[in-house]
This record gives structure tokens, sequence and C-alpha cells, in this order.
């Protein structure tokens, strides 16, 4: 066997430095852009992989039903989805008095434009939490934009190469929306989890969030238009003379379980 | 690395984030990589352990919206653990088994520090420790497996498992 003249100690140690090198490169503002663009490289093939692995699903049910009952299940789902969110729009609008925007007829109460893409990819980290889709700057997606499906929101875009972009997802801890609950009509900021999503709620003296409760975007701050089902109150943790309460929350979506999603590339409000 | 092993890497890159993660039971993230990376660097010595962690690594940045770098140092984290155990044990099912755990709890305590470094993510403990114990249980159930098919393609006539 041929002998290295550096020690493997030494490689790993060289090699380190020269990935936390370019790790802290790649953070300047300057690299922004062509770290998306590099990302970009990536769709193409995870496309393919993706429609590859949809082909030999949809295969492999000729040997049985499987597949069938899956998308069945998916569409039930989805469909059961819609309607808990449009549950959630009529909560809303006898609360409110006015209009407020049903996931499931979203795009029709939304007035904004739209773009379908298709997830390509999951973030393999476990920390990040974040989804690869197939529509990029391309096709008018860029950074800071709303990304949802029919049963309520999954987050915002990250970045965006030409034919790609990064969605942040809800199940991210770093991302925050402010919200309010339908019927209650408390406030509050929803933080995002790999389980359950936590909501500080500004208390209300005498108002109490009931489990089961549909928890909606409330357009504070400007980054997330108001009325995007969030998810459902699970848990309502009341304490007297508290500074903020706090609700345990059932996000609407989930990573693993999202394929299709709709990027708000422009909303009436904004 | 030859242009082969760079492609096989590739592939398994593209099925790890493209089908792996995102089923239910097999969604432990990175753990067939992980368990590539370490069989890798087993029957390869460390230089092709550092081949496969960066390779891979920066095909998994690419792929995430982490910094680009950031799984590479993970993976050849990994690859460390992996090189140092293979310099003091022999090349059977449970050592290897054992090392690949330890080289995924290195992995996901690579990027949790990286995580809360530089700001991408925010690691819990309850989530670190979570992901550390899926990918040491996902990696040490893999590795083993995956010793005869990377001892054969490697050629190497001392692995036994």
């Amino acid at each position: 066997m041929r002998r290295s003249r550096v020690s493997p100690a030494r490689s790993f140690a060289l090699v380190a430095c020269a990935l936390l090198a370019m790790l802290f490169v790649f953070q300047t503002p300057l690299m922004t852009a062509p770290a998306a663009s590099m990302r970009g490289l990536m769709a193409p093939p995870e496309q393919l992989a993706t429609s590859l692995w949809g082909g030999l699903g949809q295969g492999l049910s000729v040997f049985g039903d499987i597949s069938s009952l899956r998308a069945r299940n998916r569409s039930l789902a989805a469909q059961n989805q819609a309607l808990q969110a449009q549950i959630a729009g009529l909560q809303a609008q006898g609360a409110e008095n006015h209009n407020l925007r049903s996931a499931l007829n979203f795009e029709r109460s939304f007035g904004g434009a739209m773009v379908a893409a298709q997830v390509i990819a999951e973030s393999a980290a476990g920390l990040d939490s974040s989804l690869t889709i197939d529509r990029g700057s391309s096709s008018g997606v860029a950074p800071g934009m709303v990304v949802v499906t029919g049963g309520g929101l999954v987050g915002i875009v990250s970045a965006a190469a030409v034919a790609s972009a990064q969605v942040q997802t809800l199940a991210d801890p770093r991302l925050r929306v402010n919200a309010y609950t339908a019927t209650s009509q408390l406030n509050g900021t929803v933080s995002g989890g790999p389980g359950a999503l936590l909501m500080s709620v500004i208390p209300s003296p005498g108002v109490v969030a009931r489990a089961g409760e549909a928890v909606l975007t409330s357009g504070v701050g400007g980054e997330f238009p108001r009325g995007i089902m969030v998810g459902r109150v699970v848990s309502f943790a009341s304490r007297p003379a508290a500074i903020l309460e706090s609700a345990r929350l059932a996000w609407a979506n989930h990573v693993t379980q999202i394929s299709v999603v709709l990027v708000l590339t422009s909303s009436p409000g904004r | 690395m030859s242009v082969l092993r760079l492609f096989l890497l590739f592939l398994l890159v593209l099925l790890q984030v493209t089908l792996l993660d995102r089923l239910p039971l097999l969604g432990v993230p990175s753990a067939p990589l992980l368990a590539v990376v370490v069989v890798w660097t087993w029957t390869r010595g460390p230089a092709g352990g550092i081949g496969a962690a960066v390779g891979a690594g920066l095909l998994l940045d690419l792929s995430s919206s982490a910094p680009l770098g950031v799984h590479a140092l993970a993976l050849l984290a990994a690859a460390a653990v992996a090189a140092a155990a293979a310099r003091h044990l022999t090349p059977r099912a449970p050592w290897v088994a054992l090392t690949a755990a330890a080289a995924a709890a290195a992995y996901t305590l690579s990027l949790a520090l990286s995580g809360l470094l530089l700001g991408w993510a925010r690691p819990l403990p309850g989530l670190v420790l979570g992901l550390s114990l899926g990918a040491a249980a996902g990696a040490a159930l893999i590795a083993p497996l995956a010793l005869p098919v990377l001892g054969r393609m490697a050629g190497s006539d001392r692995l036994r498992v």
C-alpha cells in the first residue's frame, strides 16, 4: 500500500480548515447570488429523481393497490385539510364580520398572483426543515415570498435560483409568524418546531383559546398576508398575571407530506 | 476518487434528499449516507473517507438551505471518527456498527454546533438528542450491511462480517 506523506490527522485538519474557510466566504453577502445559482444546479437531477420515484411507485402499483390507496388517502387527507381550513375561515368570518380568506378557496379570495410548484427535495439535516421546489426566479419566485398549500401556511422562500427555490418551513424553529385565534380573537406569535408549534399569546382577561380552534395569520408585520390558516389549538396554558400565555398548535401541514405548494408572488395588500 | 465513485455518491445523495428523507420510517436524516461514509473510510482509508465526506457533504449542502460547507464539515467529522476507529479495531460488523453510531453522533453534533454558531438552525437540546439517537441507530443498522458491498468494491480481502 502506498503511504501518504501527510498523516491522516493532519489531512483531516487541513480539509476541515479549507471547508471552514469556504463556509465563511459563502456567508458573505457577495456570495449569496453565486450560492443560489450553485444550488439551482441540483434542481434538474432532483426533479428527475422525484419523477422517477413517482413513476416507479405507479409501476409497482400493478402488483397491488397500495399506490392507488395511498393516492386516495392523500386525496381524502387533502379534502379533510381543506374542509377544516374552510371551517376556520367561516369561524373567522363570524367573528370579524368581513370576508376572511378561506384556505380551500385560497386563490379566489386571496386575489393575488401565485405560482404552483412541486416539492423536489427535502433538507437532510433535520435541523433546518427546508424544502426545495421546482420553481425559481424565472417563474417570479423571490426570497421572502409566502408559501402555502390548500391546507394552510407552509413557510417562506429563503433563497431562489433560476429554476428552483428553497423554502424555510414552519417546522423550522427560527421562523416566527404573527397570528390570531379565529374564535377567541387572541393575538400572538407562532414559532416553529419539529413537533407541535408554539404560540405565545398576548393575554386578554377572561378569554381562553379552546382546543380545536383555528389559528390564522394576523398580517401584523406585513411578512404574511392576513387570514392564512396556520394550525389548530391543541392545548392552551393560562396563568394568572402572566405576561404571555402559551398555546400548543397542530400545524395544518407536515413537511414530509407536502408535495405541491403555492408561492404567493404578489398579494393585494402589498 | 474516480468519476464512477463520485457518480455513485451523487446518486446516493439524490436518493437521500428526494426519497429517503420523505419516508416516515427511513427518514432518519442522512443515515444511509453516514453509513456509507463510515464504511468507505474503513475500506479505503482516511484519504478515501475525506473524499467521500467532502463530496457527499457538498452535494447535501447544495440540496439544503444550510450554508455551503456545513454538511461537508459534519460528514468529515464522521469520517474522522471512522478513520480513528479503523486504526484500532478489526473490520467486523459489531465494531463497524458501533463506529457508525459514534460517527452519527459526531455528525449531528457538528451540524448542531454550526447551526448554533452561524445561526442557520436553532438546535434545541431535545431535537439534537432525538436526531443523534435516530441517526446513530440508522447508521448502526445500515453500516454492517454496506460493509460487504463496499468492501468488495474496494477489493479488500481483510474484511469479514
